[in-house]
């Protein structure tokens, strides 16, 4: 069950709107402070990722954010709605900048295709809940 | 109303202190106080990150251009990032080996 769903118009001001939202859920989840740091950094370049990816194709779509907590894991969903097969991006990476922290960042990061565009998995375990 | 930049010349290096978020709405702001200091002939930079919470990959590859730029006439720019969770931006991505980290902008300017 997601705990929350944000949809974003592509605009570069929404990336901090973004973290604001995914930081306090992370911290709702019980995630280490050390921990939100690296899920507000990671979720933060996945946004921004987003947000360049619908202004270099002319997509006013929402980049949609979607955050699950299963009691296990603190996952973040950002899928956009520019298909892997629209025209060559300019650098939206920033020179391999953002995948090198995203990857460095969040324990698991997986890029998937979803019928309308492109979505980045990011999860990070949550700490055993004391009993 | 997003970054609040200034800059000064301390020791003969260039200080650009940097107030505010960095990422990808605010970081076009930091690109043209770069190049504004560049144009004016500065070539030993000191980017002072004491109050900026945050900073992303378009925050770096704004720092890297400038870096680019002043290393044409053997210059150099130093970071100053007492807060770990911006000078890891730099370590994880290897930038630190060209852009050295400081704790603070006393050090950063202290060090031939």
């Amino acid at each position: 069950v997601p705990a929350a769903t944000l949809s974003l118009p592509p605009d570069r001001a929404h990336a901090r709107t973004a973290r604001l939202v995914v930081v306090a859920a992370a911290r709702r989840a019980g995630l280490a402070e050390s921990d939100v740091d690296d899920v507000r950094l990671a979720v933060g370049e996945a946004v921004a990722r987003a947000v360049l990816r619908h202004e270099a194709a002319d997509q006013s779509a929402a980049v949609e954010v979607t955050i699950t907590d299963d009691g296990h894991s603190f996952r973040v969903m950002v899928a956009d709605q520019v298909s892997a097969a629209s025209a060559p991006q300019p650098d939206v990476d920033q020179g391999g900048f953002a995948l090198a922290l995203l990857s460095a960042l969040a324990p698991q990061v997986a890029e998937t295709q979803t019928p309308t565009g492109t979505a980045l998995v990011l999860t990070w375990p949550l700490p055993a809940m004391s009993i | 109303v997003d970054l609040s930049i200034s800059s000064s010349e301390q020791a003969g290096r260039h200080v650009v202190a940097v107030s505010g978020e960095v990422d990808v709405h605010t970081a076009a702001q930091l690109g043209t106080a770069m190049d504004t200091v560049i144009d004016a002939g500065a070539l030993h930079l000191v980017v002072d990150l004491t109050d900026t919470p945050f900073l992303d990959s378009t925050g770096l590859s704004v720092l890297v251009r400038a870096l680019n730029r002043v290393r044409v006439g053997g210059g150099s720019v130093r970071i100053v990032a007492p807060a770990d969770r911006i000078a890891k931006v730099f370590r994880l991505t290897g930038l630190d080996t060209t852009m050295p980290l400081y704790a603070d902008l006393t050090a950063a300017v202290a060090v031939d």
